[in-house]
């Protein structure tokens, strides 16, 4: 690119347009997402790949776009071990809560859905 | 040439209320908090004497059972987040960049916003006695009690809003000491030259980034179930107060780590010290805290052995909670081995940090035998249940803090706490101490519940609940002694040298008390135990620089403050009147805005 | 001379700068906070027991009982004494708001290599446009909030109604304050200095947390609006 010689010494991340083309796969990824919760069938399959498929953009968000990969390695353990934290808190919360019949009443108003 | 240091402060802002208001020196910040701190400890002080007054005798008249509700709640809230807290933030504030070998923290405006936000906080709270009610149903506050049914008054509102307000200032803080540690260090301090007291303020500050959260969505579900017609928590529109206790307790337990690791950190600097030895297994004491820290968050339920958890969630409750006594047995064994052997200097300190040691390990094994789910299921709400907490909140968190105000007050003022006096504030204090919480053991096994306003005669309780009366009565006294030993101490003129105590860390590299710059010269680490690495190898002390140096401190600024009364509105709105709140949310945009505009050199 | 510089710039001990290290600690805790909130979404979801549901379901008359009849409208008797409840969830609606914060991510990113490329115009026109994306995800979420409370849903509703409007509120406000951090910078940025030296700096601190509250938008879409009952 012509701007390439003005470039700061510290100048680190992506180009413009690699920005772009990050931005369109992550679209697509989202248009597949939609189109598997909502269109085809993909049964048991659905969570897992809608888990993965969002893992990927958040990764891509954060590693790409925040810059994660190209900083100090610092700032990836910090995050990943509070998100880490959170996910465990979170999951030890609901199993906690949704394992436990004397916990949660039973559902008297639903009988199938 | 001259060795004279120019420090380019603004001249106007070396003494008087304004130069408090609006100081950015962290050692003044320190001192803000330790001061602040150390009053609310009186009145805290104050509402337990009120509260032990009225269990002296069965059937006691003293005081009326709503105020008795309110004043155990408010005990515990002000020990905790106006007491113990503050009086730890205080030493973080006053010695980590020293003890690091930093000019300040990494934002000492964002530190100046931490302490009025909590000082904000703590008047809002205290404050509740005279509006209308203090929050009457314990610190933890469970749910459904808190409701706007059971709970129609305001008291449940200061908590909320008091509590959110404590929560902002202890985030702000703790990420400032984070970043702090983690960049400040000075030249050849790696994180395993670090002082012991460095590395638990570090993880204190993990643990509160991260276990404040969770409570601040809890005081949100409550807020919003008082005043916006939500029901999270209240089992009548379909909620589940045992949501609350789980939020409450994500954050409580490491909240309880958040109080003793201050303390811990401290007796790691002064039992080396006064024992002329280096810290026996400082690895094993750091990664100990570490351990703590990541087993801190997988206890939490052990306070709800009787809610009705399964039996394979109390099983893995109980064993994580039985696990996290083994690093904290590591430290204790790791301080007793720093004595043996040591040449110990008998000073206040060196009593405190011993009592320490004692009367945690009691506390600590009255809780890890409550670790076990049926143990717990008999001792759940009974005294013996106050008898642990006391033990590890006074005897251990509570000492380990004198400990640390008799070593650094020369390093802070310049003068020596008499040590007459000490000897005997801490008698009066130790003795105080056992006679207050030890009986306690006892009513709890004698089936004596907490939070009850009165018993009848004939229980078996008269006798020990009328010792505990006297034993805080004592540790009353000897607070006194000590009100009266540092007033005598600040009447002298200062005298103490650059390392009266002949310790180790880089805070007694400079002089008592510190210039505001903190070190002429940043020092040069070599080893763990700097002063002593540096006097065993011949390394003399660095020279001051033999021109005039500049250092440029950043001016004071009173956004901070501002910036706090704006929060202090934002949270009073949801109480009165919501224009409050949006006019809170204004005075903050304009400080932001001017606190960003505002030039830092 | 020997010149000894201010607290903020010295060398640090990682290398990195503090102001970044604090935000990245800072977006750490924002993992909890926004991780309980979803975690007490997610513990109400597996009880609910009336209307308005995320999506469609079947309950018997007693579920009915004391509903609003905005919420009673959308379920439609099919005999034995049951009813067909229609999901409030408009997925279709909120992946055009998805997509649109996705943009504003690219936008963001693009400010962001403006500012710490020197070119000013590229920055402001492109945190202009991130602004506008971040108001018209606003938009979308005052369209929804308003919906669903014709059809019913508000925070006294249910426990869906509570822990969904608390959890995507705040989200919501934190889009919300992003918007007015941007266009504090943006104004900023017309005075004479500019944003003054770091402008690369202080963009990107913005872009972080810009980010963040999309990559929180990627997870609550996905475990509110994608992942059936």
């Amino acid at each position: 690119m012509a701007s390439e010689a003005e470039h700061h010494d510290e100048q680190h991340g992506l180009q413009p347009m690699q920005y772009i083309q990050i931005g369109i796969v992550l679209t697509i990824i989202t248009v597949v997402e939609l189109a598997a919760s909502l269109w085809v069938d993909l049964g048991d399959a659905l969570i897992p790949v809608l888990f993965v498929l969002s893992a990927v953009k958040f990764g891509a968000v954060i590693s790409l776009f925040m810059h994660l990969r190209f900083d100090n390695i610092v700032f990836t353990h910090i995050f990943l071990v509070s998100l880490a934290l959170g996910t465990a808190v979170l999951i030890a919360l609901i199993s906690l809560f949704w394992s436990d019949v004397t916990v949660i009443e039973p559902v008297t108003g639903i009988v199938g859905g | 040439m001259a060795t004279a240091v120019e420090t380019l402060a603004p001249p106007a802002t070396q003494s008087g209320i304004w130069s408090w208001i609006t100081t950015i020196d962290h050692k003044r910040i320190g001192a803000l908090y330790a001061i602040t701190g150390f009053i609310f400890f009186l009145v805290g002080g104050v509402e337990a004497l009120l509260i032990r007054a009225q269990l002296a005798v069965p059937n006691g008249d003293v005081i009326d059972p709503e105020l008795f509700n309110q004043l155990f709640g408010v005990h515990a809230l002000t020990m905790i987040f106006l007491a113990v807290m503050p009086m730890g933030a205080g030493f973080f504030n006053y010695m980590i960049p020293l003890m690091i070998g930093a000019r300040d923290v990494a934002f000492p405006r964002l530190n100046a916003l931490s302490y009025w936000i909590f000082l904000g906080g703590a008047l809002l709270l205290t404050s509740s006695f005279i509006f209308g009610g203090a929050p009457d149903a314990g610190w933890f506050a469970y749910a459904p009690l808190t409701s706007e049914q059971f709970s129609p008054g305001r008291n449940m509102d200061f908590y909320v809003l008091g509590i959110l307000m404590l929560g902002v200032s202890s985030m702000a803080a703790a990420l400032n000491f984070a970043v702090t540690i983690i960049n400040m260090r000075a030249p050849g301090m790696s994180l395993l030259r670090m002082p012991v007291f460095v590395w638990m303020t570090l993880i204190i500050s993990a643990l509160l980034i991260l276990a404040l959260p969770p409570l601040t969505v809890a005081l949100l579900q409550l807020l919003f179930d008082r005043h916006y017609e939500t029901s999270f928590l209240s089992p009548g529109g379909g909620g589940d107060p045992l949501l609350w206790q789980h939020l409450f307790w994500v954050f409580g337990h490491p909240e309880v780590y958040i109080l003793i690791l201050p303390a811990m950190g401290i007796v790691s600097e002064t039992l080396p010290v006064f024992s002329r030895k280096p810290l026996f297994g400082y690895s094993a004491i750091v990664f100990s805290g570490m351990a703590i820290a990541f087993l801190g968050w997988a206890v939490w339920s052990h306070h709800m052995y009787t809610t009705g958890l399964g039996p394979v969630q109390k099983s893995i409750f109980a064993g994580t909670t039985m696990t996290i006594g083994v690093p904290t047995g590591i430290k204790i064994f790791n301080w007793l081995a720093t004595m043996y052997g040591g040449s110990i200097r008998f000073t206040t300190s060196m009593y405190f940090a011993v009592a320490f040691i004692a009367l945690f390990t009691i506390g600590g094994i009255s809780g890890v035998m409550h670790a076990s789910p049926p143990i717990d299921t008999q001792q759940q709400d009974t005294y013996w249940i106050v008898a642990h907490i006391h033990y590890v909140l006074v005897g251990g968190a509570l000492m380990g803090i004198f400990s640390g105000i008799y070593y650094w007050f020369p390093k802070m003022t310049g003068r020596f706490l008499g040590e007459g006096l000490g000897q005997v504030h801490f008698w009066l204090m130790f003795i105080g101490i056992n006679l207050t919480f030890f009986p306690m053991h006892f009513l709890g096994t004698a089936g004596m519940p907490r939070r009850i306003y009165t018993y009848d005669s004939g229980m078996g309780w008269d006798f020990w609940n009328m010792v505990a009366t006297i034993g805080a009565l004592v540790i009353g006294v000897s607070l006194l002694v000590f009100i009266a030993n540092f007033f005598r101490a600040m009447g002298q003129k200062p005298t103490a040298p650059n390392n009266p105590w002949d310790a180790a860390t880089l805070e007694w590299a400079t002089t008592s008390p510190p210039p505001e710059h903190d070190f002429d010269l940043i020092p040069i680490v070599r080893g763990r135990d700097p002063l002593w690495f540096d006097r065993d190898h011949g390394h003399a002390p660095a020279a001051a620089p033999d021109s005039a140096v500049h250092i440029h401190l950043p001016p004071p600024s009173y956004y901070p403050m501002m910036m706090a009364v704006g929060v202090l509105l934002l949270a009073v709105g949801p109480m009165t009147h919501l224009v409050l709140t949006a006019f809170g949310a204004v005075v903050i945009a304009y400080s932001v805005w001017g606190w960003a505009l505002e030039p830092t050199d | 001379m020997a010149q000894a510089s201010a607290v903020e710039h010295h060398p640090t001990s990682t290398g990195t700068d503090n102001r970044k290290l604090l935000w990245w600690i800072f977006l750490g805790s924002e993992c909890l906070f926004f991780g309980s909130l979803l975690a007490t979404y997610l513990i109400f979801k597996g009880s609910l027991a009336i209307p308005p549901f995320p999506t469609d379901r079947i309950v018997d008359a007693a579920a009915l009982v004391g509903v609003s009849d905005a919420a009673r409208e959308a379920c439609h008797s099919i005999g034995n004494n049951l009813f067909e409840c229609e999901g409030i969830l408009d997925v279709p609606v909120t992946s055009q708001s998805t997509f649109v914060l996705l943009m504003s991510s690219v936008t963001m990113v693009l400010a962001v290599y403006g500012a710490q490329n020197n070119r000013l115009k590229m920055m402001k026109l492109w945190l202009l446009a991130t602004m506008l994306l971040g108001l018209a995800f606003l938009g979308y979420q005052v369209f929804e909030f308003t919906t669903f409370g014709n059809e019913g849903l508000n925070l006294s509703s249910n426990q869906f109604g509570a822990s969904f409007f608390m959890l995507t509120g705040f989200h919501g406000t934190h889009v919300a304050v992003g918007v007015l951090y941007l266009g504090s910078l943006l104004f900023a940025s017309f005075r004479r200095s500019g944003l003054g030296p770091e402008a690369g700096f202080h963009i990107e601190s913005a872009g972080l947390y810009w980010h963040f509250v999309d990559v929180v938008w990627i997870v609550l879409f996905t475990v509110l609006y994608l992942i059936p009952a």
